[in-house]
């Protein structure tokens, strides 16, 4: 689960698994949604006080602090005038131009991109362990069993 | 000259023209190139006068190019109506998002239709190549062709690597995407779509249906297509491409035969193309679903052997069918033969009178059917 924080253009971002999400009552997205709409005070609470009790620890999934988190989203391209928060937005850029303006946002997508292996990263080996075999039983239950034969093959490095 | 927008109606699109290589199971291939101008604003984020600067530079270049001198048709966006660009849409010649876009957005047609130009599509220039051949290749070199044409007149936007460089940077250093239509009423009748779109997904290919509007299974047609590829392995991909299309339209031979042959499904397709036949010798009103539906399960009746035109050869047969699904495509009806009803009634009496009644029907089920009627009598 992600949750990004905007206030006055300093993003806070929060990934968390999905059990760790449960655990801290960020379990559904719909009333996390209605939760912004009808309660935005106490939700911000809320997350000042998860961010809080895990800053240092698995902010980012235990990725090094990342400089992308404090980049101003208020930055815009010198041709198109395309900002960071309209990327954010859209996924797309407004002009060539932008590759070169945003180009700490383009290595901070290819880090994103590797959710997983940034997730895994926090884990304690028995973790981990724990972690593999349960997504190959899942995989084992939806029929994927090529991703299921790919984490046996970890799980076999792992032991 | 350029061409009117209905003389670009008097010949059909490669798709829709004859039955290439693949038989009627894989109908044609599609190269799709997109390329941008460096120094302009994106098309989803430029203004009207963005637009049009990058329509000034790209449309001269493109209409010079061989093939385009004459008899290519060219247009702004906003001069079509709505019914030209779901005509267009109909015969596959844009893409929706194009379909949706307004002034300073062009499109160009080549003569032969097999090449198709959108100015300030979601990238600056997207070009689509057609064709009816069994793989992507012969698409890919024409594309390369004409690509290499263009940039050698125009400098589009690279990195310093010399990647392509897209409004989506998930897709920058992508050269081109491959398309390969196919007609697939056997692994849709044994239910075998889902563990094909599995398998797919596993090679990192996807599937689609051909009329999207129309639902998932219209008229058992499906593009099966590769992400952008990156620069470099086109070759690579195409063969990928190929190898599995092959095999699908070996499964979906196997899929038919095991059909016939198994005696708990052996009326299945004898029943679906006997009553396709009713349908489309009888009935007056229909739906442009059920007129695809019907379409294909004459085509695959005519593959198994099930029916047989009397006066015309098997590829006239197909190719007529092929016709009957522009002819009688909704916006087609309303554009060319003012049916504004949205059930294809009118052209039913054209059809009944021009092909059907000369099919003979040649299934053991009605054979039999037709002795048994003969003994009792």
């Amino acid at each position: 689960m992600q949750l990004t924080q905007i206030v006055n253009g300093q993003v806070t971002e929060l990934i968390l698994c999905e059990e760790c999400a449960k655990k801290k009552g960020l379990f559904d997205p719909q009333s996390l949604s209605f939760a912004e709409k009808f309660f935005p005070e106490e939700l911000k609470k809320k997350v000042e006080e998860i961010v809080k009790e895990l800053t240092g620890h698995t902010v980012n999934a235990g990725a090094p602090e990342s400089k992308e988190n404090t980049l101003d989203m208020l930055a815009e391209c010198p041709v198109c005038h395309f900002t960071r928060e309209n990327h954010r937005r859209t996924g797309r850029f407004g002009c060539p131009a932008c590759y070169d303006t945003f180009e700490a946002e383009l290595k901070g997508t290819l880090v994103a991109n590797d959710n997983h292996a940034v997730e895994e990263s926090a884990l304690t080996p028995e973790q981990l362990k724990q972690q593999l075999e349960k997504r190959m039983k899942e995989a084992i239950a939806t029929e994927d069993y090529e991703t299921a034969a790919a984490l046996r093959d970890k799980l076999k490095e792992l032991n | 000259m350029a061409k009117s927008f209905k003389a670009l109606l008097n010949k059909r699109p490669p798709w829709f023209s004859h039955v290439g290589a693949g038989g009627e199971v894989i109908l044609g291939t599609m190269a799709r190139v997109v390329r941008n101008l460096p120094g302009h604003c994106f098309p989803g984020w430029s203004t009207e006068e963005g637009r049009k600067a990058v329509a000034d530079i790209l449309l001269p270049v493109i209409l010079e190019l061989p093939g385009n001198k004459t008899a290519a048709f060219s247009a702004e966006l906003s001069n079509l109506s709505y019914t030209q660009r779901r005509v267009l849409l109909e015969r596959k010649q844009i893409s929706h998002s194009m379909a949706a876009r307004q002034a300073g957005c062009h499109i160009v047609i080549n003569g032969k239709q097999d090449t198709v130009f959108m100015i300030n599509e979601e990238e600056h220039l997207v070009m689509h190549f057609f064709a009816t051949d069994d793989n992507c290749f012969p698409v890919l070199k024409r594309a390369e062709k004409i690509t290499a044409a263009l940039e050698q007149k125009l400098q589009f936007a690279t990195n310093a690597h010399g990647d392509n460089l897209t409004s989506l940077p998930t897709e920058a250093g992508c050269s081109v995407q491959l398309y390969t239509i196919l007609h697939l009423p056997g692994l849709v009748t044994a239910n075998m779509m889902q563990q094909v779109n599995r398998a797919l997904e596993k090679m990192c290919l996807s599937i689609s249906p051909f009329y999207q509007n129309l639902g998932d299974d219209a008229g058992n047609l499906f593009v099966v297509y590769t992400a952008p590829i990156p620069q470099g392995e086109e070759e690579e991909v195409a063969e990928m491409l190929e190898q599995i299309t092959t095999a699908l339209q070996t499964r979906e031979c196997q899929v038919r035969n095991r059909l016939i042959q198994n005696p708990e499904t052996t009326s299945m397709i004898p029943d679906l193309v006997n009553r396709a036949y009713g349908i489309m010798r009888y009935a007056c009103r229909m739906e442009y679903k059920e007129f695809l539906a019907s379409i294909s399960m004459l085509k695959l009746g005519l593959s198994v052997g099930f029916i047989r035109p009397t006066t015309l050869s098997p590829i006239q047969f197909l190719d007529k069918l092929s016709e009957y699904m522009l002819e009688t495509a909704p916006y087609h009806a309303e554009y060319q033969h003012q049916v504004t009803d949205s059930l294809v009634h009118s052209m039913r009496c054209l059809i009944n009178c021009s092909i059907l009644a000369e099919i003979e029907l040649l299934s053991d089920f009605y054979k039999a059917a037709q002795s048994a009627l003969t003994d009792e009598q």
